[in-house]
């Protein structure tokens, strides 16, 4: 299924932090991981993903190291604590979002 | 799009060199992965490289992302001061050049030093003002082109509005028109061929001058209409303005330098030009002004009549002369190709001889002699003599001001220059058309000459 632009715009930086809580990833990887969890259902703009985490680093929301594997340099980002918190406030709030959406949606 | 048109497309927002390395490599990075796992799935090389940057999406949407995330702020900075310099600069050597500006004291700006400083500045600030566009442009940055935008429009409009040769057809119009009605037909060739001159000369220099600064406008435009693309770019689009913007960009540059270097170049000839023949003049006329010179210093006033006679007969060479002289009481040192002139007449009818030393040629040397009130008062006069002279005189050429305290008291003598010295000096390069002087009095007594100051000469 495709999702709006909007729609994806709001939440992917939300995934992509939630993705890089369980070990540190590089650019390709973090994006396979969403379709491996999604079960391929985000259809995003792979290339927006780089802007977004050049701007979580900038914010120290996320850490990168230049990592070689396999005979390539791959840049891999390490979510910071500070990058734990911020994820885990964002979930919070998506969580009731979403709630009070489907409470509105639902309503008989 | 295959894997380099796209990088190039994302790389062409991205300002910082850093930047730009590693979002290429990463970008690159991925788009081999993704094609690699294309391959896997038993797509051919070609049409997976080609998948893989379709699944990248818009690379110019990339592109903004990344640009907005490393805005350059020390670039804004660096923008935005040389704007803000380049509109400084353009100000004061707008001062500096036009005559409309009063500076006092207006001749300190008006030397052959300060035009090359004026056409330095001017020069200085159109390529402070490049630089600005430059960075704006490279910069990606909408603020900057905002504000480069306003200061090229700034420029356009003041530039001309505030260039010599506006306030020349203004002087002109104003100063001129009366002495051709006036004072007949000499004056009124003169002025006329004058006032023709200094109109036609105006109206091709203003639109000389907005015809380059109008480069400015479009830039001004341009840069603005660009700042609003930067807002609301659409893909392929941009590309094409971006390309146009480049070629636009250089197309100015080269049009707008040359024309400063053309106006630079001209006023520097222009001033080389005019200090020649100044110097030939000086050459020319100097010993006949070293007489004149010689004449007017022995002169010590006041003068009796046989002294006024004797003077008259050692220097008078022609019976024309004389009934001038009797006319006028005025000696004439030379009747052919007359330089220089003596005069001793009571010019104000105030009672009170005035020496003076007319240079045909040399204006600053008359200008400075003549009606000089510092060498006429007397040490000693009391304030209400000083008042029964100055104040009243029949010529209606002086207006005093008064203040002061009772111990200490100031006035302050304008002298207005009468319409035919105008004319006589309009010629040279420099006129004024009045020149003040400040008397002080202590207990109402003129008690120090020393303190006899000439003050500024308006020029207009």
């Amino acid at each position: 299924m495709k999702y709006s632009r909007e729609l994806l715009k709001g939440s992917t930086p939300l995934l992509v932090l939630s993705v890089l809580k369980d070990g540190d990833l590089y650019g390709y990887r973090i994006i396979r991981e969403l379709e491996i969890r999604s079960q391929n259902a985000f259809e995003m703009s792979e290339g927006t993903l780089y802007p977004i985490l050049h701007a979580f680093e900038k914010e120290k929301l996320l850490q990168s190291y230049w990592n070689e594997v396999d005979g390539r340099n791959r840049k891999y980002y390490h979510i910071t604590d500070k990058g734990i918190k911020y994820l885990a406030e964002k979930k919070d709030e998506w969580k009731l979002f979403s709630a009070n959406v489907t409470k509105v949606l639902d309503f008989a | 799009m295959n894997k380099k048109e796209y990088i190039e497309k994302v790389l062409n927002h991205i300002s910082g060199k850093a930047q730009k390395s590693q979002a290429e490599y990463e970008l690159s990075d991925h788009i081999d992965d993704r094609k690699n796992y294309y391959i896997d799935c038993g797509i051919d090389r070609e049409q997976a490289e080609i998948k893989a940057v379709e699944k990248m999406g818009d690379p110019d949407r990339v592109g903004i992302e990344f640009n907005r995330l490393h805005r350059n702020s020390a670039m804004l900075f660096i923008a935005v001061i040389f704007n803000v310099l380049y509109v400084l600069l353009l100000l004061i050597s707008l001062s500096a050049r036009s005559e409309f500006f009063i500076v006092p004291p207006a001749s300190l700006w008006k030397t052959p030093e300060t035009n090359s400083v004026v056409c330095f500045v001017s020069t200085l600030g159109v390529a402070l003002s490049l630089a600005a566009i430059a960075f704006s442009y490279k910069s990606k940055n909408n603020v900057i082109l905002i504000i480069t935008g306003v200061t090229q429009i700034i420029s356009f409009v003041a530039f001309p509005i505030f260039s010599m040769p506006f306030a020349y057809t203004i002087a002109g119009l104003i100063f001129c028109f009366p002495f051709t009605v006036q004072q007949g037909e000499t004056f009124f060739g003169d002025c006329a061929e004058n006032l023709i001159y200094s109109t036609v000369n105006a109206i091709v220099f203003i639109l000389l001058l907005y015809i380059l600064t109008s480069f400015a406008l479009i830039n001004g435009v341009a840069s603005l209409l660009e700042s609003k693309n930067i807002i609301y770019l659409k893909d392929e689009k941009y590309s094409k303005r971006d390309k146009q913007f480049k070629r636009y960009l250089s197309f100015i540059t080269v049009i707008f330098t040359a024309g400063v270097i053309a106006l630079s170049v001209e006023a520097v000839y222009d001033n080389y030009k005019n200090e020649q023949i100044q110097q030939s003049f000086n050459d020319e006329y100097a010993e006949d002004y070293l007489k004149a010179q010689d004449v007017f210093e022995s002169i010590n006033l006041p003068l009796s009549k046989n002294e006024s006679d004797k003077i008259v007969k050692s220097h008078v060479v022609s019976n024309d002369d004389l009934q001038y002289y009797k006319d006028f009481n005025t000696i004439v040192l030379y009747d052919n190709d007359v330089s220089a002139i003596v005069t001793i007449a009571d010019e104000d009818s105030d009672g009170i001889l005035e020496t003076m030393i007319y240079d045909q040629m040399l204006f600053d040397n008359a200008y400075c002699n003549s009606y000089n009130f510092a060498d006429d008062i007397k040490i000693g006069i009391t304030i209400d003599e000083f008042k029964s002279i100055y104040y009243f005189s029949d010529y209606n050429t002086y207006e005093a001001y008064y203040n002061g305290s009772t111990k200490f008291e100031t006035i302050e003598l304008v002298r207005y220059y009468q319409e035919e010295e105008i004319n006589f000096l309009k010629p040279k390069s420099d006129y004024a058309d009045e020149i003040s002087y400040t008397f002080y009095f202590e207990n109402g007594v003129l008690t120090d000459k020393d303190k006899l100051i000439e003050k500024d000469v308006i020029i207009f």
